[in-house]
């Protein structure tokens, strides 16, 4: 027969408490935030860990008793109720474990990936990222193991307190057998904690270098296989296995100096709670030698101290260190969740459906010269300059960046009115690496919002025809990881065909035929202008082919108004 | 978006495991030996605090003094200075074996994993290999140090509490043991049947939780151009929840674990409990002994404890290890060797090709690039042109048919590596001379290279400064020309600069294979144009072949694209 088996985590996420976070959050805050998120589970965990806790305590008392009563008096109806009376203890201490644990994990999980959800959010954020980006590498690893060890944080209140209730339930029994004894017990936990904080201070310092260099070797992995194709093609992989190899080194020293700093901050625990021990037995001895204590109190006085050990060192060095470990943490998934949006405005306006006006009047950046553009609606306009300015215009239209001057506007309205999600979905600018996705060519081109119709014409304007047709499994073919199961050429067009799909109002490619040979270009180039219809286009391009469909082309190269 | 078609790359046997760990820790026996002997004097140093707290009851049961209290309290203090010395170093030793196996480990890993053939390593996807590089190396970092130190002292104090406990009366010794014994083994093997599937899919699970959180954050820009945050971020913590929902599992097989050895220490308590009893009726022990024997039992239940979770650990561990030694033993993925070629850069002749069966990309396809001879493989998109680029460099190998000669080959998936602008070149040639890279840099006309704040030292990737298409196009060439190979096949390496770059970056082309043979894919015609020789290919098949003023006046292919091209370019 089967039990059911209880208590596990469901098909959905388990809500926690919002955990916020703003430009001020210590690392210390995030933490505290992260060990009170999950009430509802570190409530009954505690109370759990503390009932077997207790249980635990019991098992030696239970036995004193039995002693007593049933072995001392060869009294077999005793005997049977104490060994009733001791399996009653042993299923109060297994089974509140058992739950008490689960819902201490639960707990952990489901702060885990709400911290999870608040990372890939910012990673993902349409907002993006003031400046660069950073190594997804090391992006990756914040995520994965980071978010993992920062969650552990919430096991700092369950365990604890049942190892702290063991610690003070004996303290009361000692209290009641002889009020120094008690007193050494009160006084001399918190003196526990407190050296276990200060002594803590190294291991922090070490657990947030060996995270920092852990992350950097994971991220230097991540970035040579990105480069795989490089490597590959150059017969680089030796040296390059020795820049990972050097990375992973460092990563190496790192562990090994928290290694000793763990075994430092272990050993001065050990031998604080094993002082603390003597001096206990110190006292008990004297007193029972002064004839304060009976011999039987101080059986059971021992018996107690040879159990407090046990929690006591697991309350000194495990709770110390998962708070080292969470900090340090911490502060790198802070590195993530505090990065600055980059710096254009936006309102909340939402553009009006269909057509609009582009207009970009005396625009300056960097690279870009009192750029005077207009796209009316169902215009397609051609735009040739510079690599460097191309990508500032792109910058600009995608809402991602405002002009040193001048005006950008759409339907009417400064961008910088427009809600930032919504005006991409108007604004369509598509980035020059378009990346594919793995799944299919249908769920790539169609993004699972398309309509069929709107994805078959796509395919057909980007003449992805004959892809579909040596396709094994047509539409539905994985085009794998980045769509490297796809030649350069093909992987161009499907992601032309991504882009016509959407039926944005006005649509910007950039270079989007540079991997085509030409016969295909100049057939795309004949179908773009009736697949985008009555919508507008804006190619940024030098190909002849692309230029010659677009009603009028504009030469940034050439434009230069104030001079 | 479905994924059911990423394959996974291998796992590893037990026996492979283990035998890579021994490798690992070839002439460190001394080591593991010093490590064990600290731990097992910190362990006997722990047994001083119940012998004096034993020593303390009689001492005062006998009056023996306050001296007496004073000197075994003292021993308590002393036992736990040195338990805490050796225990800590033991401790600290055995970390330190623990990470160095592991470091060597993982970069024999990423070693093999950098050298396995294309095929093999996208088929997989790089997440795969990165999360093995990760999640498995963090996963085993964190149980894997505190076994040896668990199992030595949890096993020295078993051994001598048993053997108390049978000096005391052997029959509570055997008794205990007649009971307790089967029921640990009864429950290791229930452990040993239900943990390790659960452990390999949740470390799994994380594999594909980091494959979909690299490739969002790789195509970061296309997923906020298409607004897909949402969709991607779903995609990621559907990922992240199922690695949940496997954690809870494990725990539960934790628990059940746990459950079992509880039932064993309620069964050797019990046991002491009607032992004593019927020793002391029958007036064959005394209560003192009982009560010890009781004392002695119940300080068995922290070891034992220690013990059976270093079990748990170590299936954990084993999940994770067997990931990371699969790839080290992927030996069926080992590239063929080939033989050089005979007075020619490469030569291939009858290849076949294809990606998944009966789906040839290329069909029957013979080519022999001359020593110093350019030729221009030209063609629609999706003709076989980069496989057969990849097979002639060698980075694929055929299906059928006989290729001689490799190559080094750049393709237009450049790369910018994390890291300085001499560490991007020197990658195919460690310790190259400033010269050597300023030359070739120079040579590939990558002059605002050189003109980087920091020069050759700029950092620049990800994190450094931000190159552009054609700056990173000039970057990969100018590798070419520092690894100097005899033959050299360019993969369409000069087309995703965009157009406006293209004159500079085909004139860093054309100085990139002075002096040596080239393959050159190309798409931009008056690229080909100037090749020695110019292969066309359509659907998987070379159906035209020749140099290009005899192809653009007959009335092939070539020709009609060359009309196409020339079109609007004077």
């Amino acid at each position: 027969m089967r039990l059911p088996v209880l208590l596990q985590a469901p098909a959905d996420p388990i809500p926690v408490r919002p955990i916020r976070i703003d430009s001020r959050t210590t690392p210390r805050r995030l933490t505290l935030q992260v060990m009170t998120a999950a009430p509802r589970q570190v409530v009954p965990a505690t109370l759990l860990l503390i009932m077997h806790q207790v249980g635990e305590s019991l098992v030696p008392v239970i036995m004193g008793f039995a002693i007593d009563q049933a072995v001392a008096t060869g009294d077999p109806v005793r005997l049977a109720l104490c060994v009733a009376l001791l399996g009653a203890d042993f299923a109060l201490l297994s089974y509140s474990y058992r739950f008490g644990s689960r819902f201490g994990l639960l707990g952990i999980e489901a702060v885990q990936h709400r911290l999870r959800t608040l990372v890939a959010d910012r990673l993902l954020d349409s907002k993006g990222v003031k400046g660069r980006a950073g190594l997804p590498g090391v992006s990756l690893s914040i995520a994965s193991s980071d978010v993992t060890n920062l969650a552990k944080a919430v096991s700092i209140v369950p365990w604890p307190a049942g190892e702290l209730a063991a610690v003070l339930l004996c303290g009361t029994i000692l209290m009641v057998l002889s009020w120094q004894l008690g007193l050494i017990v009160l006084l001399g936990v918190p003196l526990l904690l407190f050296i276990m904080d200060r002594a803590g201070g190294p291991l922090r310092r070490r657990s947030h270098d060996q995270s920092t260099l852990a992350g950097e070797a994971s991220g230097k992995a991540a970035d040579l296989l990105a480069g795989y194709r490089v490597i590959s093609g150059l017969g680089a992989q030796s040296a390059a296995a020795d820049r990972y190899r050097k990375a992973s080194r460092d990563a190496l020293d790192g562990s090994l100096h928290a290694a000793g700093a763990q075994g430092v901050y272990t050993g001065s625990m050990n031998l604080a709670s094993g002082l603390f021990v003597a001096g206990l037995a110190l006292v008990a001895g004297l007193r029972a030698l002064n004839g304060d204590l009976t011999i039987g109190q101080l059986i059971t006085i021992v018996g107690l101290t040879q159990f407090i050990m046990g929690p006591l060192g697991t309350l000194a060095t495990n709770a110390g260190a998962i708070w080292a470990g969470a900090l340090a943490s911490a502060e790198r998934v802070l590195s993530i969740l505090q990065l600055p949006h980059h710096e254009a405005r936006h309102g909340d306006a939402v553009p009006e459906a269909g057509d609009g006006q582009l207009s970009l009047a005396n625009v300056r950046t960097a690279g870009l010269d009192g750029v005077d553009l207009d796209v009316a609606p169902g215009e397609c306009v051609g735009v040739r300059t510079t690599p460097a300015a191309s990508a500032e215009l792109a910058a600009l239209l995608s809402g991602s960046a405002e002009p040193d001057s001048g005006t950008v506007t759409w339907q009417g309205r400064p961008f910088s009115d427009f809600d930032l999600d919504a005006l991409r979905r108007s604004v369509l600018v598509v980035p020059h690496h378009a990346a594919l996705f793995d799944g299919s060519i249908l769920d790539n081109v169609g993004l699972l919002t398309a309509d069929r119709a709107a994805i078959d014409a796509a395919l057909d304007a980007a003449d992805c025809a004959e892809i579909v047709e040596a396709a094994p499994d047509g539409l539905d073919t994985q085009v794998g990881e980045d769509g490297l199961r796809l030649s350069g050429g093909q992987r161009q067009r499907i992601a032309l065909a991504r882009a016509l799909a959407q039926e944005p109002p006005l649509l910007v490619l950039q270079d989007p035929t540079t991997a085509v040979d030409s016969v295909t270009e100049s057939r795309i180039a004949e179908r773009l202008r009736a697949a985008r219809g009555k919508r507008s286009t804006l190619l940024v391009t030098d190909a002849p082919a692309l230029l010659a469909v677009c009603d009028r082309v504009i030469d940034l190269n050439q434009v230069k108004p104030n001079e | 978006m479905s994924d059911d078609t990423r394959e996974t790359l291998p796992l590893a046997t037990a026996a492979q495991v283990r035998s890579e760990v021994r490798l690992a820790l070839k002439g460190g026996t001394w080591k593991v030996v010093g490590v064990v002997a600290l731990l097992t004097l910190g362990a006997a140093a722990g047994l001083a605090t119940p012998w004096a707290l034993g020593a303390l009851v009689d001492a005062v049961a006998e009056s023996q003094g306050a001296e007496r209290i004073w000197l075994l309290a003292g021993a308590i203090a002393a036992g736990a200075l040195f338990a805490a010395l050796f225990s800590g170093m033991g401790q600290v030793g055995a970390t330190r074996l623990v990470e160095r196996v592991l470091a060597s480990t993982r970069e024999r890993m990423v070693a093999r994993g950098l050298a396995l053939p294309r095929a093999a390593l996208e088929r997989a996807g790089a997440g795969d290999l990165v999360s093995r590089a990760g999640d498995d190396v963090a996963v085993i970092a964190e149980s894997a140090p505190f076994v040896v130190p668990a199992v030595t002292g949890a096993a020295f104090t078993i051994a001598t509490t048993v053997v108390g406990i049978a000096v005391l009366d052997w029959r509570f010794a055997v008794c205990a043991l007649v009971l307790v014994i089967p029921v640990y083994v009864w429950t290791l093997r229930w452990h040993r049947r239900n943990a390790p599937q659960i452990y390999e899919a949740e470390r799994a699970a994380m594999a594909t939780r980091a494959h979909y959180l690299l490739a969002s954050l790789r195509g970061i820009e296309t997923v906020h151009a298409f607004g897909l945050s949402r969709p991607h971020g779903e995609r990621i913590l559907l990922a992240s929840w199922a690695v949940s929902i496997w954690a809870v599992r494990a725990r539960t097989i934790i628990n059940g674990f746990f459950a079992r050895i509880n039932l064993a220490e309620f069964l050797g308590m019990s046991s002491i409990l009607v032992v004593g009893f019927w020793l002391v009726r029958e007036g064959h022990g005394t209560v003192g002994a009982a009560t010890t024997a009781m004392l002695f039992f119940l300080r068995l239940f922290g070891p034992i404890n220690e013990m059976m979770f270093v079990v748990d650990e170590l299936q954990s561990s084993l999940a994770s290890m067997r990931r990371i030694v699969g790839v080290i033993h992927a030996n069926e993925y080992t590239a063929a060797e080939r033989p050089e070629p005979r007075e020619a850069a490469a030569d291939a002749e009858a290849i076949r090709f294809e990606y998944l069966p009966g789906h040839p990309v290329l069909d029957d396809v013979s080519l022999r690039i001359g020593a110093d001879e350019t030729v221009a493989l030209v063609g629609s998109s999706g003709a076989g042109k980069s496989t057969l680029a990849a097979i002639v460099a060698g980075v694929l190998d055929p299906g059928s048919g006989t290729v001689a000669g490799s190559a080094a080959l750049v393709t237009q998936e450049v790369h910018v590596f994390d890291g300085t602008l001499r560490e991007n070149l020197d990658l195919v040639k460690p310790g190259a001379s400033d010269e050597e890279l300023h030359a070739a840099l120079r040579r590939v006309g990558a002059d605002s290279l050189l003109g980087l704040p920091d020069g050759l030292d700029t950092g620049i990737g990800d994190r450094g400064t931000e190159l552009t298409p054609a700056q990173a196009q000039s970057l990969a060439l100018a590798r070419v020309v520092l690894l100097d190979p005899p033959l050299a096949v360019l993969d369409e390496a000069t087309s995703e600069a965009g157009s406006a770059d293209s004159a500079a970056l085909d004139h860093a082309a054309t100085a990139a294979l002075d002096g040596r043979a080239g393959l050159l894919v190309a798409h931009r015609l008056d690229q080909a144009a100037k090749a020695d020789r110019i292969v066309v290919m359509e659907k998987g098949r070379i159906v035209e072949e020749g140099v290009h003023d005899d192809l653009a006046n007959a009335d092939g292919p070539y020709a009609r694209a060359w009309s196409l091209w020339t079109r609007g370019r004077s």
